[in-house]
């Protein structure tokens, strides 16, 4: 019995140190950093997996950190391709010594698309908002579906738990007609009149389609015309085409910019991106192939 | 041979000894992270931490709104939970012949097995739409859905241990009073229940422990809105619970709001460690009383 205690305990050093050994093989070959958008971190993630499975030889490292994180990084030289979800601007780069906003290639790899939904009951009568008053009902102004033109009833609000990506493109798009975007409402210290805070989409569909009264929104693909209805957002409907030409006012196009046009093992990557294996992880991943 | 059987048993002892104490080693590693983890948002706020004022455009994470939401919700299944569990006790130990209590018991004992997910599936899907028409709400999602469900979740433990506790009572104790003229009724008001009261204390902490520390249920049906109602007793607006916050926002939490939502771990250990410790107090009290008949 001693014996056997000892064997075991002897392979278990053993293991952790074959463990230990083997998180230090020596890195070799092209290295690709990509740094940028939470939004398009899943995909990127994901992505560079299987372009390393197929390249063993070429290492693609992937950072979290915010558009303009990714933006400014790939400006200055810092990593390769810079993930953003929104267009680069001329404030990214005015601080970066000898670099034009022409410098940043735009490498569209995504497009993404929210749904407003709204209970069964609701859309007889209301199937068109504008982004107004989606604003004022997000912020409480409009209380009740009458004041938009539904039933007389008290308006369930539905949102999402505010560490989702969903709720970040949502609250940075609706605006009201003065400009001011949800976000900049909750900036100023605003709490927005939501009922229920939804952990997924998933969460959404199930309370508004239990609802009569309730508003939610949610990614294109959880959309169902029954249950859980998509209404029309300044007269425009949301499908993946109007997605993609970029009338539908609460959607954007995902981005990995880089400095000059790609070339090399970045070319290849951004091109493993954009192919069939590449888009397929794009629709995975819950977005818009392009 | 005898000395060699004394260095096996010796062994053997020491083995055990190591294996209980890596799961004590194990707990204080776990206290140790969480006091550690929450330390900076205590630092951050003082005890300015236990306001309600919960935003993340804004970063501040203060906690009150959760804490107070994980009250009243406790308290509803309370309510709920203790009058119908202790009834169903006392009929179970005191009323119900032998045949039904043991078809009785391990039904109620099942209840305790449902996995939480379960109740709160069926709290967000059924409870949910049956509120809306029964209580003329806008929604049901309400901290008043989340007390059901949780009185619910809490009967088994108030049922099961309230009725050891009640069957604990010394059948002599019950005959003496029975022989005096007194009916089964108020035996069991003013003999049997006041002697076990210990006991079912111990029940009912139990009870709300579980109340308190159920995060998957509630989380579904309870609304997860990190502010205080309006007024504030609105049972039937959507309150946010120390649990519930976490499992929503744990994710993908970073700087200060992950240490604040620790500060949340650590409040909610505190309230559930002291209550399991009072309640096996409770417990251990009720087991001396009874030693010596």
């Amino acid at each position: 019995m001693n014996k056997k205690m000892v064997i075991i305990g002897l392979m278990m050093t053993v293991l952790l140190m074959v463990s230990w050994f083997s998180g230090c093989v020596e890195e070799s070959g092209t290295t690709i950093t990509i740094k940028g958008s939470s939004t398009v971190l899943p995909i990127a993630e994901t992505c560079a997996e299987q372009f390393m499975d197929a390249n063993p030889d070429i290492q693609v490292t992937v950072a979290g950190g915010g558009s303009s994180v990714g933006i400014k990084s790939v400006a200055n030289g810092e990593v390769d391709i810079g993930d953003a979800s929104r267009n680069a601007k001329a404030s990214d780069v005015e601080n970066i010594d000898g670099v034009e906003l022409s410098d940043l290639v735009d490498n569209v790899v995504a497009y993404d698309g929210i749904a407003v939904v709204v209970s069964p009951a609701v859309y007889l009568n209301v199937t068109d908002l504008t982004m107004d008053q989606i604003y004022q009902i997000y912020t409480g102004e409009i209380s009740n579906w009458n004041e938009v033109g539904g039933p007389d009833s008290e308006i369930y609000v539905n949102d999402r738990a505010s560490t989702s990506g969903t709720r970040a493109t949502f609250v940075e798009l609706i605006e009201n007609v003065d400009g001011n975007a949800l976000e900049d409402f909750e900036e100023d210290g605003g709490n927005l009149a939501v009922d229920n805070v939804n952990q997924e989409n998933a969460n959404v569909v199930t309370a508004v389609a239990n609802s009569d009264t309730a508003i939610g929104y949610v990614g294109l693909g959880y959309v169902n015309p029954d249950t859980c209805p998509a209404i029309m957002i300044d007269g425009v409907e949301a499908t993946v085409d109007t997605i993609k030409d970029n009338t539908y006012p609460i959607s954007r196009s995902l981005h990995m910019y880089t400095l000059g046009q790609p070339t090399g093992a970045v070319k290849d990557f951004i091109d493993y991106v954009q192919s069939e294996a590449g888009q397929q992880v794009v629709e995975d991943e819950g977005f818009i192939p392009i | 041979m005898l000395l060699n059987s004394k260095i096996k048993e010796t062994i053997v002892k020491y083995i055990f000894f190591l294996l209980a104490a890596t799961s004590i080693f194990i707990v204080f590693f776990i206290i140790y992270f969480l006091f550690n983890e929450a330390f900076p948002a205590f630092q951050e706020y003082g005890f300015s931490i236990f306001e309600s004022d919960w935003s993340v455009p804004r970063e501040v994470y203060k906690i009150g709104a959760a804490l107070f939401g994980t009250a009243l919700v406790t308290i509803g299944a309370m309510i709920i939970a203790i009058p119908l569990g202790l009834l169903s006790a006392i009929f179970l130990s005191e009323i119900a012949p032998y045949r039904v209590r043991t078809f009785l018991k391990p039904i109620i004992e099942l209840l305790a097995g449902i996995p939480s997910i379960v109740y709160g599936f069926l709290g967000a899907t059924l409870l949910v739409t049956y509120l809306v028409p029964t209580f003329d709400l806008l929604k049901g999602i309400s901290i008043f859905a989340g007390s059901l469900i949780l009185g619910i979740m809490a009967l088994p433990i108030i049922i099961s241990i309230s009725d050891d506790a009640l069957k604990a009572v010394p059948r002599d104790m019950k005959e003496a009073s029975l022989a005096l003229g007194a009916t089964k009724w108020e035996t069991i008001k003013k003999v049997t229940f006041p002697t076990a009261i210990s006991g079912i204390s111990a029940a009912v902490i139990m009870g709300m422990g579980r109340a308190i520390g159920e995060t998957m249920a509630v989380s579904l049906v309870v609304g997860n809105v990190m502010q205080i109602p309006i007024p504030p007793f609105d049972i039937f607006e959507s309150g946010a619970t120390l649990t519930s916050i976490i499992a929503l926002e744990m994710g993908e939490a970073t700087g200060i709001q992950t240490y604040s939502l620790f500060a949340c771990g650590v409040i909610l250990f505190i309230i559930v460690g002291t209550m399991s410790v009072v309640s096996n107090i409770l417990k251990e009290r009720v087991a001396k009383r009874f030693k010596g008949g």
